[in-house]
């Protein structure tokens, strides 16, 4: 799909202008000021990318201006790109001004492949962005046909592009020009001096010539055209292994509404998993907007699990959040992640009976949904000495091993030792007072010290050995102390 | 009638009415402190109710980590009258006195496998989730750290711990000193500060303990071994404890 007046048609989407006018975006190179894109009134006007714009004015007067915002762009580009998740889960962003959608497998849903491009190219323009789309069994053709194919003029509506015969369809690619290609402009004008000015008359020259001439990618586009080169669609986020959709002749926007239809969509994914013996651990809804915007609300799960009806409790409190605008016209429920949910079952945390590990689980489920998913926290022994890193993150529900016996430990730790101020310490000695947090401490009591040293192999720069003191202050209080150095203490525990 | 069947039969029929009020708090299993001894004696029927909420109280707010070790010792009895079942501690106050640390639970009869941490920063989240937990009945006990639990939402954590058949422990380390004990929600409520001990193997606390249906208790000090994992109350104040009992019987 090629969208020729992306750059403009982004702003003039925002500004919503009430006629259509001339418009085109500016680069500045050096102290020249050349347009970067035009719109397709402006085109009909005779602009150009790289006219100089005192050229252009001199054309079109009328002619509305907006700096270059490549990066603007790519990241709109890029929404875009995942807007287009509605017609297929493989979609990428090509160049500064294209995408690719593989549709295979999903031109059924639209009625097939003419009436999905009727469709795409619809709600484009009814979003502001004059497009042209063509249908080809490889990407560089596809590239090709909605660049150069005969279509006329560029169309706001779905009249733009071209569908290449089924099986290839190398009659018309040949007659393409090389500019059909996607070569760097100096690469496709040198080709036309030298009189290769089809794919057609490329593909005729001897391959070792034109490798030896050209460099590789020529050849390797020509390849690529013509299906003889796979290339893959890499698209933006990972694809879902497994998801369901449902659209909407009448946009909804009702609460109960969506929950209905998050309801019914878990229902059929849930269906769909129980064929394949998985559960889900990551479940997201994606709803389409009616002006464009993607919505997603998603959860995971401490385990893999297909209760529909749980989920969908689980998955409620996100949908509440979500803002449904004008009205939402396709909704799709997609198993990020799915894993195998057999009769095997992970060994839980300390549990009797099934109904047990089904509370527990889904009670971590929902304090994660709501306080967050590193929220719920299971921690088991490590091999260190060092206090931090001798326990360590495991998995929710997961058996945990017993903490190995070893010297008295505090109740508490700090997640960063805190720096206090000594006074009276000797080199073997605890201190007889110290502040910490702006309180002066008066110790009456201190055990130690226990020399723990940091794994040489860990701290590269060579971090100090510390040594431990347990002490006890005047009104009973107890804390873990460390010295690094001397005179450099540091609170990390309490004690009680 | 002497005073001392008369104090019995008040006692019985305060237990069935209770049972009445509430059924499950009939249901719940008991758990004895110190095997019969002065804080079992306190307690009306001698053992603390499962279905309930027990607050306690930092008489300050530096006794936070004196009352995290008593609130951990009391967790430990409770959890360790479950054969099985997790228990959740939530950590509302890691910035104050850090997050409990596992290889430092085992003295106080808690042990860190059966230990699920939830860190909250917000304390409406931190009292939900102790809702939620103890409703769940899929854990053993819930303990829940906050700054002050005003009486609806010790109200609301008490019928969570009834319909789920699940403690809660509430942790509560007020701004002010003397500030959090002032009502009692839940079953019972200990005011907890820490006491100086005879080595670092020795928790020892003062405590005051009110309970419904008992005449409360004040222990100048009760201590807790690391090694046997068992409460002690000094002889001569035990004593003292069972006059304040058999007085407040008599009267």
């Amino acid at each position: 799909m090629w969208l020729p007046s992306f750059a403009t048609d982004r702003i003039e989407r925002e500004r919503r202008p009430p006629a259509p006018e001339p418009r085109a975006t500016l680069l500045a190179i050096g102290n020249r000021r050349l347009l970067a894109a035009v719109n397709a009134v402006a085109a009909r006007e005779g602009l150009r990318p790289g006219l100089a714009l005192a050229d252009a004015r001199a054309l079109v007067p009328e002619l509305v201006v907006a700096p270059a915002t490549p990066d603007e762009d790519a990241r709109a580009l890029a929404r875009l790109a995942a807007w287009c998740g509605r017609f297929s889960p493989w979609t990428a962003p090509e160049g500064e001004d294209g995408l690719f959608l593989d549709i295979t497998g999903c031109a059924h849903l639209f009625g097939g492949e003419a009436a999905l491009r009727a469709d795409l190219l619809a709600r484009l323009g009814a979003l502001g962005f004059a497009a042209r789309a063509a249908i080809a069994a490889t990407p560089g053709a596809a590239w090709a046909l909605a660049r150069q194919g005969d279509g006329g003029d560029i169309a706001r509506q779905g009249d733009g592009g071209d569908i290449a015969r089924q099986g290839g369809g190398e009659g018309d690619l040949a007659g393409l020009p090389v500019t059909a290609l996607r070569l760097p402009d100096a690469l496709a004008a040198d080709l036309i001096r030298l009189g290769l000015a089809t794919v057609g008359a490329v593909e005729a020259v001897p391959r070792p010539a034109l490798v030896r001439r050209f460099g590789p990618l020529l050849v390797r586009r020509l390849d690529q055209i013509f299906g003889r080169l796979d290339e893959p669609i890499a698209p933006l986020a990972p694809v879902a292994p497994l998801r369901v959709r449902q659209a909407f002749a009448e946009p909804i926007a009702a609460p109960e509404q969506i929950a209905a239809v998050a309801r019914d969509l878990i229902e059929t994914l849930c269906a769909r998993l129980a064929a394949e013996e998985k559960g889900l651990r990551r479940l997201a809804l994606v709803f389409f907007r009616v002006d464009g915007t993607r919505l997603e609300a998603s959860v995971a799960t401490a385990r893999p699990l297909r209760d529909s009806r749980r989920l969908t409790r689980l998955i409620g409190e996100r949908l509440a959040t979500l803002d449904p605008g004008f009205g939402i016209d396709l909704a799709l429920a997609e198993a990020r992640r799915a894993e195998p949910l057999g009769a095997a079952q992970p060994a839980l945390l300390c549990s009797t009976t099934a109904a047990s590990d089904d509370a527990l689980a889904d009670l971590v489920d929902r304090l994660a949904v709501r306080c967050g998913p590193d929220a719920v926290l299971r921690l088991g022994p490590r091999e260190s000495h060092v206090p931090e890193r001798a326990v360590g993150r495991i998995a929710p529900l997961a058996a945990a091993p017993a903490f190995p016996p070893g010297p008295t430990r505090p109740l508490r730790l700090f997640a960063r030792p805190e720096p206090v101020s000594a006074l009276g310490d000797g080199p073997d000695t605890a201190p007889e007072a110290l502040t910490w947090r702006q309180t002066l401490l008066r110790l009456r009591r201190a055990e130690g010290p226990e020399r723990i040293a940091p794994e040489w192999w860990r701290d590269a720069e060579g971090a100090p050995a510390r040594d431990y003191w347990r002490v006890e202050d005047e009104a009973g209080r107890r804390f873990w102390l460390y010295r690094e150095a001397p005179g450099r203490w540091f609170l990390q525990g309490v004690f009680a | 009638m002497s005073g001392a069947s008369r104090h019995g039969l008040l006692a019985e029929l305060r237990e069935r009415i209770d049972r009445v009020g509430r059924p499950e708090a009939g249901l719940g299993r008991v758990h004895a402190l110190d095997g019969g001894g002065p804080l079992d004696r306190a307690l009306p029927g001698g053992a603390l109710p499962r279905a309930a909420l027990h607050e306690v109280v930092a008489a300050a707010p530096t006794q936070a980590g004196a009352a995290a070790g008593f609130a951990a010792s009391l967790l430990g009895r409770i959890a360790a009258g479950e054969e099985a079942g997790a228990v959740l501690w939530i950590a509302a106050l890691e910035g104050e006195v850090g997050l409990p640390y596992p290889p430092g639970l085992a003295v106080f009869g808690l042990d860190p496998t059966r230990l699920l941490l939830l860190r909250v920063g917000a304390a409406e989240d931190a009292l939900w989730a102790a809702e939620e937990a103890a409703r769940s009945r899929a854990l053993a006990a819930v303990l829940v750290e906050t700054r002050r639990l005003d009486p609806l939402a010790g109200r609301r954590l008490q019928l969570a711990a009834e319909a789920g058949a699940c403690a809660i422990l509430a942790l509560v380390v007020p701004r002010r000193a003397g500030e959090g004990a002032g009502h009692r929600a839940g079953f019972s409520l200990f005011e907890v500060s820490g006491l100086p001990g005879a080595d670092f193997r020795v928790s020892a606390w003062r405590v005051a303990f009110s309970c419904r249906g008992g005449p409360g208790a004040l222990w100048p000090r009760i201590e807790w071994c690391h090694a046997t994992h068992r409460f002690g109350v000094a002889a001569e104040l035990r004593d003292r404890s069972d006059r304040a009992r058999t007085a407040a019987a008599g009267a």
